[in-house]
């Protein structure tokens, strides 16, 4: 136990008995128990600390959007051509069952509107053949 | 029969309405509709319901 203190006494010289300093710094080095800077020093007083190399958050989101966003693509005039006749297929291909189906319907309302007429037409002359029997 | 033909063709537009204006009348001469219809008809041609 003496040997220690013996020891603490030759190593720590700048210290007048033996003790360390609550930090371990010299009291020199000590900073102000109130935590204030030292007089004498400009302080610069803003609202809010902003690291100068950091960007706002804003520029920061579109940045990203723009990494995120795929290589701008410009399609020669052949592969638009290309696309707009395949597009064109399909879009017939999808109708064409429904383009016929109408055309169907259609031929048989107008040969139901012909069949009609041609009904009234025998009434008409069954009509006319009765008068004439009435009258004969 | 007539008058329902008749008001089926005069309904889709696809006549002439001088030659149904003579069915109709035939229709009416012979019995084969009544006056109520034969005017019901002739409405529907000058572009009545």
């Amino acid at each position: 136990m003496d040997e220690m203190e013996d020891e603490v006494v030759m190593t720590e010289e700048g210290t007048t008995d033996g003790q360390e300093p609550e930090n371990g710094l010299p009291d020199g080095d000590n900073p102000p128990e109130n935590g204030t800077p030292e007089e004498g020093i400009p302080v610069e007083e803003t609202s809010e600390e902003l690291p100068e190399d950091e960007a706002p958050a804003g520029d920061v989101q579109a940045e990203e959007a723009q990494e995120n966003e795929p290589p701008e693509y410009n399609p020669t005039d052949e592969e638009i051509a290309q696309w707009e006749a395949e597009r064109e297929a399909e879009e017939e291909a999808t109708i064409a069952p429904y383009l016929a189906a109408a055309a169907q319907r259609r031929e048989a309302a107008e040969l139901v509107v012909e069949h009609d007429e041609a009904i009234l037409l025998l009434l008409y002359e069954s009509a006319q053949a009765a008068l004439e029997k009435e009258g004969g | 029969m007539e008058y329902q033909y008749a008001k089926r063709v005069i309904a889709r537009g696809s006549f002439d309405p001088a030659v149904m204006g003579d069915i109709l009348s035939t229709f009416l001469q012979a019995h084969k509709i009544t006056q109520d219809q034969f005017n019901e008809l002739m409405d529907m041609m000058a572009g009545g319901n």
